[in-house]
């Protein structure tokens, strides 16, 4: 029998955080709005001090690295982050933001020190529309990586068994996620034709970006529904961003993106989230009324609260928006503050929970991410 | 009334409409340089101003900045013989290790717009490459942008490479990106540091305008 992983944190403390968030979920009033800092692997891995180059290219480190850094999180990060399985949170076939590009065909780019990324486009004509359409997208490129990653952590799940303090044995690797989530028919399809050039046609050559979203999106599903079945999962909840959609004016976005972000959105008729990064204002309308998105998941700092409580606030989640730059840079208090100005903004609406607007940079002190914790123990109580 | 409809066709991104209107003007003997300032720029400018504020968003930024090029294109030969016009040489680049281009891209473009001479080194641009181009383009400007806060410490290090090489005091680099601020770009030595697009083209034509100042104090 293997060594048992132990996390420091009681299996009661994870079930009252389990609970916690549920309820802000179901916008009941909890002892205090909840806190879930967004912190990845490009955080955790130089943490634990794995490499990214062992880490993409064994699934037994990419497996151990996953656990080892959960533990350091929960241990070290006050957080109502209640699991460490399921994707983004351990347990995973983490090729970051890369899959979707790559199994459609994109060139990825692995550097020593960091995480993949895409090289540009190469869906430039008619013809290559069509040759997208031939492409296998489960087995392809990174896609096909993660379902051997997936297996070979399979194989090997019981050398790693985890226990919370007083909990039972789990393994997480025994049914990892593949990476069920999506970053979003637009972002994927500006990485076939390119960061910068989708945003030139959508105005000059409307048409064929439409049709490189239907084919995006259709690929999408596919693995998707690959996903599901592959997994098991038991139910149809769903999370997908688009950040670079939020550069579009609602004008664009409504008549080019949103018909493909329909099709992908209520394909799953279980709860679905949205994450888009950066100044949304102007979109935020449209994903609460026609995207009837049920989370808003790490929205950006950015992001005007008088104006996003009135659109959205008691009938969408909203977790955000603490500026991420200034948990990187500035310090407790001014994480305090920003944290409160948050809480007090949007906690009455209910279905608050805190978060960074988004994605904690690597090497912000932890401090900075434990002072919105602190602010939510001390301004977020309820009743207010 | 040719420069306003020129200004408003460059407003609205039409490539086509801009290139003729600039050559009727030019047919009218209206000269290169007011076609710019006054066509043009004028449009470009309203640009800028209403991305600033939210109104307009990337895709049209970027249809008036081909606009643009289309108008420069048959204005450039004529604008040469002038070298006023010519607000300054610019070289740009992400830093290594950073493939993002878009806010460098769009940087580019709107400098280019504007008047000033644009070499882009593209994406994952080593601090070395940066050094060459400066000694090679021998640039008014040098800008620099990153993404991501792991990329954030090229920045620093492009500007101790052209210290090394007794460059620095040539060039006014200028920094950009989503996680850099302007108490980074204090801390790190640039000469300055702009959120967004626009306010990069301020920022290089005040930079510029400094340096012309700077070494013709009597002009």
């Amino acid at each position: 029998m293997p060594d048992i992983i132990e996390i420091n944190v009681p299996f009661e403390e994870i079930i009252a955080r389990k609970e916690r968030v549920t309820q802000a979920k179901r916008f009941m009033e909890t002892d205090r709005v909840p806190v879930w800092p967004s912190i990845q692997y490009r955080y955790l891995l130089p943490v634990i001090g794995t490499r990214f180059h062992d880490y993409y290219n064994d699934p037994q480190v990419m497996l151990r690295s996953q656990i080892l850094a959960q533990k350091w999180l929960m241990e070290n990060v006050k957080t109502d982050q209640y699991d460490i399985t399921g994707a983004w949170i351990g347990g995973w076939t983490d090729f970051q933001n890369a899959t979707e590009a790559s199994a459609l065909g994109c060139e990825v780019f692995f550097p020593e020190n960091d995480i993949p990324w895409v090289r540009g486009g190469w869906v430039k004509t008619d013809a290559d529309l069509r040759r997208l359409e031939q492409i296998d997208v489960v087995n392809s490129g990174l896609n096909g990586r993660q379902v051997a990653f997936r297996h070979a952590m399979i194989e090997i799940a019981e050398k790693y068994p985890v226990r919370f303090l007083g909990g039972p044995i789990f393994y997480p690797g025994a049914n990892p996620a593949l990476t069920n989530i999506s970053d979003g028919p637009f972002t994927v399809a500006a990485a076939l034709l390119g960061y910068t050039e989708i945003f030139a046609a959508v105005i000059e050559r409307p048409d064929f970006v439409s049709e490189l979203l239907s084919i995006v999106t259709d690929k999408i599903v596919a693995w998707l529904d690959f996903c599901w079945t592959e997994v098991q999962i038991p139910h149809r909840d769903f999370a997908w961003a688009d950040d670079l959609a939020a550069y579009l004016s609602p004008k664009v976005y409504h008549a080019i993106v949103l018909p493909y972000e329909k099709k992908l959105r209520f394909h799953f008729d279980g709860r679905v989230s949205l994450h888009m990064c950066g100044h949304t204002n102007h979109l935020l309308r449209i994903l609460a009324d026609e995207l009837q998105i049920n989370e808003y998941d790490g929205f950006g700092w950015e992001v005007d609260l008088d104006l996003i409580g009135q659109v959205m606030g008691g009938r969408v989640v909203l977790i955000g928006n603490v500026n991420p730059l200034i948990v990187a840079t500035g310090t407790p208090v001014q994480v305090k503050a920003e944290t409160r100005r948050v809480i007090e903004k949007l906690a009455h609406y209910k279905g608050l929970i805190i978060q960074d607007g988004n994605n904690i940079p690597p090497g912000s002190p932890v401090e900075n991410i434990n002072a919105m914790m602190e602010a939510a123990q001390e301004y977020g109580r309820y009743p207010m | 009334m040719i420069l306003e409809m020129l200004a408003e066709a460059l407003y609205h991104g039409r490539a086509n409409e801009v290139t003729n209107l600039t050559r009727r003007a030019l047919a009218e003997n209206i000269s290169a340089l007011q076609i710019l300032q006054d066509g043009l720029l004028r449009g470009m400018d309203r640009v800028g101003c209403e991305f600033k504020a939210g109104e307009l968003f990337l895709p049209e930024v970027i249809a008036s900045a081909k606009a643009m090029h289309a108008g420069l294109s048959l204005l450039r030969p004529l604008l040469a013989q002038s070298p006023s016009t010519r607000l300054g040489r610019v070289v740009i680049g992400t830093v290594q290790g950073d493939l993002h281009d878009i806010g460098k891209n769009l940087v580019a473009m709107m400098l280019e717009g504007a008047g000033f001479e644009v070499i882009d080194l593209g994406v994952d641009v080593t601090a070395t490459r940066f050094e060459d181009a400066v000694r090679q383009f021998q640039p008014d400007l040098l800008g620099l942008s990153a993404l991501l806060t792991t990329t954030m410490p090229e920045m620093p290090r492009v500007i101790a490479a052209l210290d090394s090489a007794g460059l620095r005091r040539q060039v006014k680099v200028m920094i950009g990106g989503a996680p850099v601020t302007q108490h980074f770009a204090d801390e790190i030595g640039a000469d300055g540091y702009a959120p967004n697009a626009p306010a990069a083209l301020e920022l290089a034509k005040r930079l510029q305008a400094y340096r012309i100042d700077n070494e013709n104090p009597s002009g």
